[in-house]
């Protein structure tokens, strides 16, 4: 009886020694929150939506860091996302639909942020609570919020782009 | 997949029905009456010893656990436990510091019955409940962005507590006159985990991981025993 207690004892130390460690577990779940943008375009007839691949699409951020980061989108790509300044309510982009055009629009989101603890590997991060867009009308036609929460849950589209 | 919490608590009400009402087995009826006059009153006082050493292992997580039982009859222990401890998160992105005390109440009993009024060694299992009083300093926190810049803040200190269910199993064996040693595992189920939403502690003494619903721990005591009553009635069933 001792004995098998003994083993018992010493299986039960190895396991909580195994399970007690002290190192941080890794972040297995988003951290960054995406605004998701859907270009489309307008039927013909009727009020159908169509996609629109954009032939080289380019998002360039303003007023972000100095040296300033160009989002390639995929080529053909109706779907692209991008993401908002966490350091202030508004964050402007340029959006060229092709780069070998030199057409091109801004469009500027206002929005509040909201601090909000994913998990302790995962830190913090902000999820947005979009409140309005503003854009210029070069090649775009118009732009509508549609999802006002941004958060980290990537099936959801917030802004439709209508060229 | 979180815990179910009513679920649980059914379980452990049930389970705690079961242990308080459980008969002693027949074939130890005759033995039981004998005890029950002879049994006598122990009292338990141990430290965790493993805590220590686990201490001097870890840089971030310090710990501290004492253990007092009190044998009722049949059987039955009261056991209140009880310990201290801090904890030290610190990374780049998310960095505070916490600590807290603790207070572990329930009931063992033991599996094994006795050989004799002198015979406290055993086994056993038993439920605890538990609670945790803390205190988490300001956190600071980074929020990497390559495209607009990191920002960083701070979220205000916190006072809080735990609450947890606990079953439990080990052993007690006398070493040397009222000397004991001893071992416990433990399966704990955080009761109010909705409350460490908004920063959920990284270590709960008496508890561990604050942000799992569901851990194990492991104990090994060393503990003194202060006994009476127990001597004068053996002896008189013995001239008897």
């Amino acid at each position: 009886m001792n004995k098998l207690l003994n083993y018992f004892l010493v299986a039960g130390l190895l396991l909580f020694l195994a399970c007690n460690k002290e190192a941080r577990d890794p972040c297995l779940q988003p951290r960054q929150t995406l605004l998701r943008a859907h270009a489309y375009q307008h039927a013909d007839t009727g009020s159908v939506l169509l996609d629109t691949l954009l032939p080289a699409p380019m998002l360039i951020p303003l007023s972000g860091l100095p040296n300033q980061y160009y989002y390639l989108a995929t080529p053909r790509s109706s779907q692209f996302s991008f993401t908002l300044s966490g350091v202030a309510d508004s964050s402007r982009w340029v959006i060229r639909p092709d780069t070998a055009s030199l057409l091109q629009d801004t469009f500027t989101i206002y929005y509040d942020r909201q601090l909000r603890f994913l998990s302790n590997a995962c830190g913090y991060t902000y999820f947005f609570n979009l409140k309005q867009i503003i854009y210029t009308r070069h090649a775009l036609d118009s732009a509508a919020i549609i999802h006002t929460d941004v958060t980290t849950d990537a099936n959801v589209e917030h802004l439709d782009l209508f060229y | 997949m979180p815990f179910p919490s009513l679920p649980l608590k059914a379980l452990l009400a049930a389970a705690f029905l079961a242990l308080a009402t459980t008969p002693v087995c027949a074939q130890q009826d005759s033995v039981a009456q004998v005890l029950e006059q002879e049994e006598g009153h122990q009292l338990r006082l141990g430290f965790d010893i493993l805590r220590p050493i686990i201490n001097l292992a870890q840089n971030t997580r310090q710990s501290y656990e004492a253990t007092l039982d009190y044998y009722w009859r049949k059987e039955l222990y009261f056991v209140a436990e009880g310990g201290l401890g801090s904890s030290r998160y610190e990374y780049p992105d998310l960095s505070y510091t916490g600590n807290n005390t603790f207070l572990r109440l329930g009931i063992d009993k033991s599996i094994l019955s006795r050989l004799g009024p002198g015979d406290w060694d055993g086994a056993f299992f038993g439920l605890r409940y538990g609670m945790a009083f803390m205190h988490r300093d300001e956190a600071h926190y980074t929020i990497v962005d390559s495209v607009w810049g990191n920002s960083s803040g701070t979220v205000p200190s916190k006072t809080f507590n735990a609450q947890w269910a606990e079953l439990t199993g080990g052993v007690r064996v006398e070493l040397w006159k009222g000397i004991c040693a001893g071992w416990n595992v433990r399966a704990r189920f955080l009761l109010n985990g909705r409350s460490f939403r908004d920063l959920s502690p990284d270590f709960i003494a008496g508890y561990g991981r604050g942000d799992k619903s569901t851990v194990f721990d492991f104990n090994l005591y060393l503990l003194y025993s202060i006994r009476w009553g127990s001597h004068p009635i053996a002896l008189a069933k013995t001239q008897l």
